[in-house]
C-alpha cells in the first residue's frame, strides 16, 4: 500500500477511508447547519409572525423544502453511511481500507458536488424549489410554486449526483463487509454498528434507484415537455401541453425510495446505539442474534410499507389495508430492539458518560416517535391526522431527533479514536441536557397542535377560527425553544474544535471497549490501520464483565482460554 | 474460582472459524460489479414498472417499433459473443485472440449505438417526438438510458483494451478489465432483451 506523501494526497485527494470519512462528516455537518438555520427562520415566522423581513410565503416554502431535503439526505444519510460507514467498517471488520479506495474517493467528491449544486440553488434566479421535500408533481414544476424555473432543476440534478455518490460508496461498504473481513471475523461476530450500516447500505443501493428514476422522469417532464407525471393542467388560466400523466405514479416511486430511506437512517442509528449501550453499561448486548435478525427483517419489511405515506391519495381500501398491516408488523422487530436495549441496561454497570446519556435519550425519543407511528400506520387514524402537526411531531421525534442524538453520542464515543483526545465532559453534558429537554419541549406540544387539527406546511396561522389563541401561544413557546436548542448546538461544535487542541489525551481505548477499532496499534489509526499484521478475531464484540477475567472487557483479538497453553489466565 | 468461561460467548456454540481466503483484485471487483448489476437491475426494473403503470392511463398509443431494433439486438448479441470469446481466450492463455475479440466486441457496441441513433432519427423524422405520446417518451427515455450505460461501458472498455494492446506489463490488471467488461456486456444485453420485450409488446 502506498503511503500518501504530500498534504494534498493525504488530506484532500485522499483514498484513506478515515480521511474520506472525516471529509464526508464535515461536509454533512456544514450542510446540516444550513438546514438548522433554515428551521430557525421557519420557527421565527411561525412563532413570531413577520419577525423576519424576507420570510414571505415563498421563502417559507423554500426553507421548508431545503430543510427537509438536507436533513434527510445530505446530512443524515451522508453522515451515517459516508461518515460512520467509511470510518467504522474497515476498522471494525479488521481491514486495511475499503476494497475500492479510488472509488471511495470519487464517492466523496461526487457527494461534495451534489452539495455544491444544491447550495447553488440558493443563488439561481427564483431561488431554490419550494415544492416540499417530497417534490410532488404537478405543483413541483408549475408556476406558483417557488423555484420552478431553476430551483427544481438544480434540486433534481443534485439528487441524481448524490445517488451516484451513494452508489459508489455503497458498493464499497458492502463488498468490504462481505469480502475483506479479517481472520475469525464471522458475520455473526461483527459489531451491531457494522450490521446496521451494512443492511442500511444494501437498502440504499436498492432504494435510491427509485428516487433516481423519479428524478429523471420529472426532469423530462420539466425540460422536454413529456407527460410522465403531469396530467392535463390549466395553469394561470392557460391549458398547458401536458396530458394524461399520473402524479400518483410519482408518489409510488418516491415513497418506494422514501420509506426505506427512513430505515436507511434508522438502522445505522440502531446499530450504533446498541454498541454505545453495551460498552457503557459494561454488559453484552441482550439477544445479539435477535438484534441482527431484527435489523435484517426491518430492512426487508421497509420495502413493502411505502404506500402508508399515501393513505389520502385515494387508494383502494384493500391496498390501504395491506399497507397498514405491513406497517404495524414492522413494529414487532422494532419493539424487540427496544426491549433488548432496555434489557441490556437492566442490572448493567451503567456509566452515565455523555455517549450513554445520548443513547438512553435516544431510546426515549425513539419510543415516543415509534408509538405515534403506530397511530399513523392505521388508515382510519391517519386520515384525520394526515397533514397536521401530529405528523410533524411524529417524524421529527422518530427520524429527526432520535438519529441526531445517536450521532451526537457516536461522535462523542469515537472522537477519542479519531483524534486521540477526549471531548470536554462539562460542555458535553450541558449540550446534552439542553438538546434533550429542548427537543422534547419543541416536539411534544406539536402532538396537541396536530390533534387540534392545525395543518402543517402553512406559513401563517392568523385568522383561522378553529385555531385558538392558546395554539398561537404554544407556537411561540415552541419557537423560543427551537431557538434555544439551535443556539446550543454551538456548544457541540465548539467542543469539537476546543478538544481537538486542548482535550485530555485519550489513550488507545478510553472506554474499555472490545471491538477492533479500539485495538489499533496507533491512535489515531495510521494509513493501513493495523501495522505489519492484520488482527485475528477470537470472539464476538460483546465480552463485557466476563467472570474470571481481571478486566471487565475482553477484546475481540484475545484468544479463548482453551486456545492458550494451560495455566495461563487472562 | 470456577473455570474462566467466556459467559455468553459465541465460542460456546462454536461458529465455524473459517479464515477468508485473501481476496484477489478479481474477486473483489467481481463482487462489486455484481452489486452494481443489482442496483442497475432495480433501476431498469423500476422504469419498466413506471412504464406499465403509465400505460394504463388512457392516452397511451402503442408505438410500432421499427424493424431496425431487431438488427440492433443482433449487434448487441454479437458484441456479447465477441466479449465472451475474449474472456475465454484470456482464461485459456490464447492471448493472440484477446485483443481482436475485444476490439470486435467494442465495435459491435458502437454499431449498436449508431443503430439506436438511426432509430431515433427515423422516429423523429416521422414526427414521433419525445414530448409526444407517453409511449414515445418512454421509448426515448429507456433506450437513451440503456445507451448511456453502453457509452460508460465503452469508456472502461477503451481503458482495458488499451492495456491489453500495449502488452503484458500489467497482465493481471488487464485480466480484471477483460472479465469485468465481458460481464458488463452480458448484463446490458440481458437488460436490453428485457426492455426490448417490453417495448415491442406494448
Amino acid at each position: 500500500m502506498n503511503e500518501p506523501q504530500s498534504f494534498w494526497t493525504k488530506y484532500v485527494w485522499s483514498q484513506d477511508h478515515k480521511v474520506i470519512a472525516v471529509q464526508y462528516s464535515i461536509t454533512a455537518i456544514v450542510a446540516g447547519i444550513v438546514a438548522l438555520v433554515l428551521s430557525v427562520l421557519m420557527r421565527m415566522q411561525l412563532g413570531f409572525p413577520d419577525s423576519v423581513p424576507f420570510m414571505d410565503s415563498e421563502a417559507y416554502y423554500q426553507a421548508m423544502t431545503l430543510h427537509g431535503m438536507i436533513m434527510v439526505i445530505y446530512l443524515l444519510t451522508a453522515l451515517f453511511l459516508g461518515g460512520f460507514g467509511n470510518y467504522m467498517i474497515p476498522l471494525m471488520v479488521g481491514a486495511r481500507d475499503m476494497v475500492f479506495p479510488y472509488l471511495n474517493m470519487l464517492s466523496y467528491w461526487f457527494y461534495l458536488l451534489s452539495v455544491i449544486v444544491l447550495m447553488a440553488s440558493f443563488f439561481v434566479p427564483g431561488g431554490p424549489t419550494g415544492a416540499g421535500w417530497t417534490l410532488y408533481p404537478p405543483q413541483a414544476i408549475l408556476t406558483g410554486t417557488p423555484g420552478t424555473d431553476w430551483g427544481i432543476i438544480t434540486m433534481l440534478i443534485s439528487l441524481a449526483i448524490f445517488i451516484v455518490a451513494a452508489t459508489m460508496g455503497g458498493l464499497n461498504y458492502v463488498t468490504t463487509v462481505l469480502q475483506a473481513r479479517c481472520r475469525g471475523m464471522t458475520l455473526m461476530r461483527m459489531p451491531l454498528t457494522v450490521w446496521g450500516i451494512f443492511v442500511a447500505t444494501i437498502m440504499a443501493l436498492l432504494a435510491f434507484p427509485a428516487l433516481f428514476v423519479s428524478a429523471v422522469m420529472m426532469l423530462f417532464d420539466k425540460l422536454l415537455g413529456t407527460s410522465f407525471f403531469m396530467p392535463a393542467v390549466v395553469s394561470m388560466g392557460q391549458a398547458l401541453d401536458y396530458d394524461g400523466g399520473s402524479p400518483v405514479l410519482f408518489q409510488h416511486l418516491f415513497w418506494f425510495f422514501g420509506h426505506p430511506e427512513v430505515y436507511i437512517v434508522a438502522l445505522p442509528a440502531f446499530g450504533i446505539v446498541s454498541d454505545l449501550i453495551s460498552v457503557h453499561a459494561r454488559k453484552n448486548i441482550f439477544g445479539f442474534r435477535m438484534m441482527v435478525w431484527a435489523i435484517v427483517f426491518i430492512g426487508v419489511l421497509s420495502f413493502v410499507v411505502w404506500a402508508h405515506h399515501m393513505y389520502v391519495s385515494g387508494m383502494n381500501p384493500y391496498f390501504g389495508f395491506f399497507f397498514a398491516i405491513t406497517t404495524l408488523v414492522i413494529a414487532v422487530p422494532t419493539a424487540i430492539k427496544v426491549y433488548n436495549w432496555v434489557l441490556t441496561l437492566w442490572r448493567g454497570d451503567i456509566h452515565l458518560t455523555v455517549p450513554m446519556l445520548y443513547a438512553i435519550a435516544f431510546i426515549s425519543t425513539f419510543v415516543i416517535g415509534g408509538l405515534t407511528g403506530l397511530f399513523l400506520g392505521n388508515v382510519i387514524v391517519d386520515i384525520p391526522l394526515s397533514d397536521t402537526y401530529f405528523v410533524v411531531a411524529h417524524f421529527h421525534m422518530v427520524m429527526g431527533v432520535s438519529p441526531i442524538l445517536v450521532i451526537f453520542g457516536a461522535i462523542y464515543h469515537w472522537y477519542p479514536k479519531i483524534t486521540g483526545r477526549m471531548l470536554n465532559d462539562t460542555i458535553g453534558k450541558t449540550h446534552f441536557w439542553i438538546t434533550f429537554i429542548g427537543t422534547y419541549a419543541i416536539y411534544f406540544p406539536m402532538h396537541y397542535l396536530g390533534i387540534l387539527g392545525m395543518p402543517r406546511r402553512y406559513y401563517a396561522y392568523e385568522n383561522y377560527e378553529f385555531i385558538p389563541q392558546s395554539a398561537h401561544d404554544l407556537n411561540s413557546f415552541i419557537s423560543a425553544m427551537a431557538i434555544v436548542v439551535a443556539v446550543a448546538q454551538v456548544l457541540y461544535i465548539y467542543n469539537l474544535f476546543w478538544s481537538y487542541w486542548k482535550g485530555k489525551e485519550a489513550g488507545p481505548n478510553p472506554w474499555g471497549a472490545t471491538s477492533l477499532e479500539w485495538q489499533t496499534p496507533q491512535t489515531p489509526p495510521v494509513h493501513g490501520n493495523w501495522g505489519e499484521k492484520l488482527p485475528e478475531v477470537h470472539r464476538w464484540a460483546y465480552d463485557y464483565s466476563v467472570p474470571g477475567y481481571d478486566e471487565d472487557f475482553v477484546p475481540q483479538t484475545q484468544p479463548q482460554p482453551e486456545d492458550r497453553p494451560a495455566g495461563e489466565m487472562a | 474460582m470456577s473455570e474462566p468461561k467466556a459467559y455468553p460467548s459465541l465460542e460456546e456454540n462454536p461458529v465455524r472459524d473459517f479464515s477468508l481466503p485473501t481476496p484477489t483484485d478479481l474477486t473483489l471487483a467481481r463482487g462489486g460489479l455484481r452489486m452494481l448489476f443489482a442496483v442497475l437491475g432495480v433501476m431498469f426494473a423500476l422504469f419498466a414498472v413506471a412504464y406499465s403503470m403509465r400505460m394504463h392511463m388512457g392516452d397511451w398509443q402503442v408505438l410500432v417499433d421499427p424493424w431496425q431494433l431487431w438488427l440492433n439486438t443482433a449487434m448487441l448479441i454479437a458484441g456479447s459473443v465477441a466479449m465472451e470469446i475474449a474472456r475465454q481466450s484470456w482464461r485459456r492463455g490464447r492471448t493472440q485472440w484477446v485483443g481482436p475479440a475485444l476490439l470486435i466486441g467494442g465495435g459491435f457496441a458502437v454499431v449498436f449505438l449508431a443503430g439506436q441513433l438511426w432509430v431515433w432519427s427515423m422516429l423523429t423524422s416521422e414526427g414521433y417526438l419525445v414530448n409526444g405520446n407517453p409511449a414515445t417518451s418512454f421509448f426515448y427515455l429507456i433506450t437513451g438510458l440503456h445507451g448511456l450505460h453502453i457509452v460508460v461501458g465503452l469508456g472502461f472498455w477503451a481503458y482495458g483494451t488499451g492495456k491489453v494492446l500495449r502488452g503484458a506489463e500489467s497482465a493481471q490488471r488487464a485480466g480484471v478489465s477483460i472479465e469485468l467488461c465481458s460481464s458488463y456486456w452480458h448484463f446490458l444485453l440481458v437488460v436490453w432483451l428485457g426492455l426490448f420485450a417490453l417495448l415491442a409488446n406494448t
